[in-house]
C-alpha cells in the first residue's frame, strides 16, 4: 500500500472542498479594485490541487518500497484515549468548570501516559490545577469557567 | 550626529531599558525557562512562545519581547545538552550534535562536548548580536524605499524558501505553506467585507486566531505525536560528563570550527525559509568537509559539537533581522514573535525603530546580557539541567494539553475556539504522521493576511496592471531569488545524481526530517 497515494488523494479532495469554499466567496461587483476577496483563496485552492497531484503523481511512479513506505509504528490505543480524554475535557470545560474539568483531566491523562504513580498524580494534578486558577483569576483578572461550583 | 555615535547612544539607551529589574527579571526568566525547555525533547521555542502569548498580554510590549528573545537563545543552548547526554535532540535544531556529542560522551568527554557547546553558543551568540545590531538598523534604511510590490516579493520569498527548504517531500512542502495561507483566508475580508469560508459562523468571522493555530498546530500536534511513539522512546542517559574543562587541543579545535559555525549561522539565519536546523546541517557538513578527517565524524569529534551548536545560536540571531527590519519572520519561532507584534497591535520594521527605539534597543541589549547568562547558567548547573529529563512524562504531557486549552480559552473564551484547537491539532498529527513540515503551516497562517494586503494594495497602485511587480528593479530581483529557491529541491535531486554517478554516494546527513 502507498500511503502517499491515498495521502494525495485525500490533498485533492480537501483542494476541491476549498476550491468550492472559494467559489462561494461574494465577489462585490462595485469592488474598484482589480483583485477581489475570491482572487488568493481560489490560487491557493489551484495550488494544493496541483501540490495533491504532483504528490500522486509522485508516489504512483515511485517502485514500492517496503522499508520506504511504512509509516512509524502507533500506540493507537494511548494516541486514541488521549484525544477522547481531550475531547471531554474541552466540551466538559465550560458547563463543569475549570477546577474540576482540569484537575480530572490531568490525573486521567496521567493514566493515558502509563503513569503508575497514583498519589503523586493526585496530588500534583490538583495543586497544579489550583495554582493556576489562582494565578489566572486573582492576578491576571482572566475569567476562568466556575461551572458547577459558581 | 555620526553612525557610530549615533548606535552608541541607541545601544546605550537599550543597556537602561533592559537593565531595569522588572525587564531584568522577565529576561532571567525567558534564559531560565528556555533551556529549560531546550532540555526537554518535545517542547521548543515555538511551541512555548505560542502557550506563552495569550499570558503576556498585560506585560509591557518591551517586557514581552526580552522574555521571548530569552527564550529563543535559552532554547538553542539547552537543545545541546540532552543530545550530548541522552542521544535524543532537545531541540529540531540540535540533532546533528547528537552524531559526534553522544559518541564523546560515551567516550567520557561529555563535559567537554558540553563545554564547547556552551562556549561556542555563547560567542556565536554575541556575533550574532553585534552583527544584528549592525545590520539591522542599515536594512531599516533601505526598506524606507519599499512600496507594496516589494514587500509583497519579499513574503513571497519567505514562503517559497521555506517551502524550498522544509522536508524531503517538495509537494508536501508545497501544501503545507498553501493550506497554512488558506487557513490564515478564514474570516471577513478586511478590504471589502465579504465572509470567507465561515460557513455562517459568527464565530469564525474574525478568522482563525493565530494563538488558536499555532497551539494547535504546535503543541496539541505535538503532544498527540508523543501519545502515539513515547513508549517505545529508549532513553540512555549518560549520567557523568566527565571533567568541564577542555583540554588545549579541544580548544585549539573547537575555535574556528566556533567562527566558521558563527558566521554561517548568522547568514543562514537572516536568509528568510532557513532556520536553525538547516543551519546545523549545514555546519555539520562544512566541519566535515573541512577537516583532515572526515572519515572519522560520527565517532566522537569536537568540531562536529562545536561548529552546529555556534550555528544554531548565531541562526537565531540572524532571523531576529528580518523580522525587526522587515516584519518577515524566516522560522516557526520568529513567525510566532510577528503574531506576538500583531498582538500588540505593533509593525516591525522602519516605524517600528523610529516610534519604539526603546522596544528595539532594550531587546538587542537583553540578547547580550541573556547570552552571557546563559554561559553562566549552563556550564556549571548542567547537572541541574539534566535533572529537567526526570520530570514525569505523564503529568508534563497532560499539562501542555491543559495549558493549551487553558490559553486559548483565555483568549477566545468560547469553545468553539477549543474545538478548532483540537481540530487543528489533529491536523498537525496526521499531516506530520505522513512526513509534512509544520514551519510553513504557521508562515503561512501569520503571513497570509499580510501578503494578500500587499498584493492587493499594489495592484491599487498600478490599476490591475501586474507588471507593476516585475518593472520596480528591486522587486523584480526579490521575485527571481523566490524562484530560484523553488528550485532547491530539484537542486538538490540533480546534485544528489551526480554525486551517486561519481560513486561517493556518503551518508552525508540531509537536512529537512525536521524544521523548527
Amino acid at each position: 500500500m502507498k500511503h502517499d497515494f491515498l495521502v494525495a488523494i485525500c490533498v485533492v479532495l480537501f483542494a476541491i472542498a476549498y476550491l468550492i469554499g472559494a467559489l462561494m466567496i461574494n465577489e462585490p461587483n462595485t469592488s474598484y479594485s482589480a483583485v477581489g476577496p475570491r482572487f488568493l483563496p481560489i490560487f491557493i485552492g489551484v495550488g494544493m490541487f496541483l501540490s495533491g497531484v504532483w504528490l500522486g503523481w509522485q508516489a504512483w511512479r515511485k517502485k514500492s518500497d517496503a522499508k520506504i513506505d511504512a509509516l512509524e509504528e502507533m500506540e493507537w490505543r494511548t494516541w486514541g484515549a488521549c484525544v477522547i480524554v481531550l475531547l471531554g475535557y474541552i466540551l466538559a470545560f465550560e458547563t463543569v468548570g475549570y477546577l474540576i474539568t482540569t484537575s480530572v483531566f490531568l490525573f486521567l491523562q496521567a493514566r493515558v501516559f502509563g503513569s503508575r504513580a497514583w498519589l503523586r498524580d493526585l496530588v500534583v494534578s490538583v495543586a497544579l490545577t489550583a495554582l493556576v486558577y489562582f494565578f489566572f483569576n486573582g492576578l491576571l483578572k482572566v475569567g476562568l469557567p466556575k461551572g458547577i461550583l459558581g | 550626529m555620526d553612525a557610530l555615535t549615533q548606535l552608541l547612544a541607541n545601544l546605550g539607551a537599550g543597556f537602561g531599558t533592559a537593565l531595569t529589574p522588572i525587564n531584568l527579571m522577565f529576561g532571567l526568566i525567558g534564559v531560565v525557562v528556555g533551556t529549560a525547555i531546550g532540555v526537554l525533547p518535545g517542547i521548543g521555542p515555538a511551541l512555548t512562545i505560542s502557550l506563552l502569548l495569550p499570558l503576556t498580554f498585560g506585560l509591557d510590549p518591551t517586557t514581552a519581547f526580552i522574555l521571548f528573545g530569552g527564550i529563543y537563545y535559552g532554547a538553542m543552548y539547552g537543545g545541546s545538552t540532552t543530545s550530548i547526554l541522552v542521544n535524543t535532540p532537545g531541540e529540531s535544531a540540535s540533532v546533528v550534535t547528537t552524531l559526534d556529542g553522544f559518541r564523546m560522551a560515551k567516550q567520557g568527554r561529555g563535559g567537554a562536548a558540553l563545554a564547547t557547546a556552551a562556549i561556542g553558543s555563547f560567542i556565536a551568540g554575541t556575533f550574532a548580536t553585534f552583527m544584528l545590531m549592525l545590520l539591522a538598523p542599515a536594512l531599516v534604511e533601505f526598506a524606507l524605499k519599499f512600496g507594496p510590490p516589494e514587500y509583497f516579493a519579499i513574503m513571497f520569498l519567505a514562503l517559497t524558501a521555506v517551502t524550498g527548504l522544509a522536508g524531503e517531500s517538495a509537494p508536501k512542502a508545497m501544501f503545507a505553506t498553501l493550506l497554512g495561507l488558506g487557513i490564515g483566508m478564514v474570516g471577513i475580508d478586511l478590504q471589502t467585507g465579504q465572509a470567507r469560508f465561515t460557513f455562517g459562523r459568527p464565530e469564525l468571522l474574525s478568522g482563525i486566531d493565530i494563538v488558536t493555530a499555532a497551539i494547535g498546530l504546535f503543541a496539541i500536534g505535538e503532544v498527540l505525536w508523543m501519545a502515539g511513539t513515547f513508549k517505545r522512546a529508549l532513553e540512555e542517559t549518560i549520567k557523568t560528563t566527565g571533567s568541564l574543562w577542555m583540554t588545549r587541543e579541544e580548544w585549539k579545535r573547537s575555535l574556528p570550527s566556533w567562527a566558521r559555525g558563527s558566521v554561517l549561522g548568522f547568514i543562514i539565519g537572516v536568509l528568510p525559509g532557513a532556520g536553525a536546523t538547516v543551519a546545523t546541517f549545514l555546519s555539520y557538513n562544512l566541519e566535515r568537509r573541512m577537516s583532515k578527517n572526515p572519515e572519522k565524524f560520527g565517532t566522537g569529534m569536537i568540531e562536529g559539537v562545536a561548529g552546529p551548536e555556534a550555528a544554531n545560536n548565531a541562526s537565531a540571531g540572524g532571523a531576529m533581522v528580518p523580522l525587526l527590519a522587515l516584519g518577515i519572520p524566516g522560522s516557526g519561532t520568529t513567525a510566532m514573535m510577528l503574531a506576538a507584534f500583531q498582538l500588540y497591535g505593533l509593525r516591525p520594521g522602519p516605524l517600528l525603530f523610529a516610534q519604539r527605539p526603546d522596544l528595539v534597543w532594550g531587546l538587542i541589549a537583553s540578547l547580550y546580557i541573556g547570552n552571557a547568562l546563559l554561559l553562566l547558567l549552563n556550564l556549571p548547573l548542567v547537572g541541574v539541567w539534566v535533572k529537567m529529563l526526570d520530570v514525569p512524562k505523564p503529568l508534563l504531557f497532560g499539562s501542555i494539553l491543559a495549558f493549551s486549552v487553558l490559553g486559548v480559552y483565555s483568549n477566545e473564551g468560547s469553545l468553539i475556539g477549543l474545538l478548532v484547537l483540537l481540530g487543528l491539532g489533529l491536523l498537525a498529527f496526521f499531516m506530520r504522521r505522513h512526513g509534512f513540515p509544520m514551519a510553513p503551516i504557521v508562515l503561512g497562517v501569520v503571513l497570509g493576511p499580510l501578503i494578500e494586503q500587499e498584493f492587493r494594495r499594489a495592484m491599487l497602485i498600478s490599476i490591475g496592471n501586474p507588471a507593476i511587480f516585475f518593472t520596480r528593479p528591486l522587486s523584480l530581483t526579490i521575485l527571481i531569488f523566490a524562484i530560484l529557491s523553488l528550485l532547491i529541491p530539484f537542486a538538490e535531486i540533480l546534485w544528489k545524481r551526480y554525486r551517486a554517478r561519481k560513486g561517493q554516494a556518503a551518508a552525508v546527513p540531509t537536512f529537512g526530517d525536521e524544521v523548527d
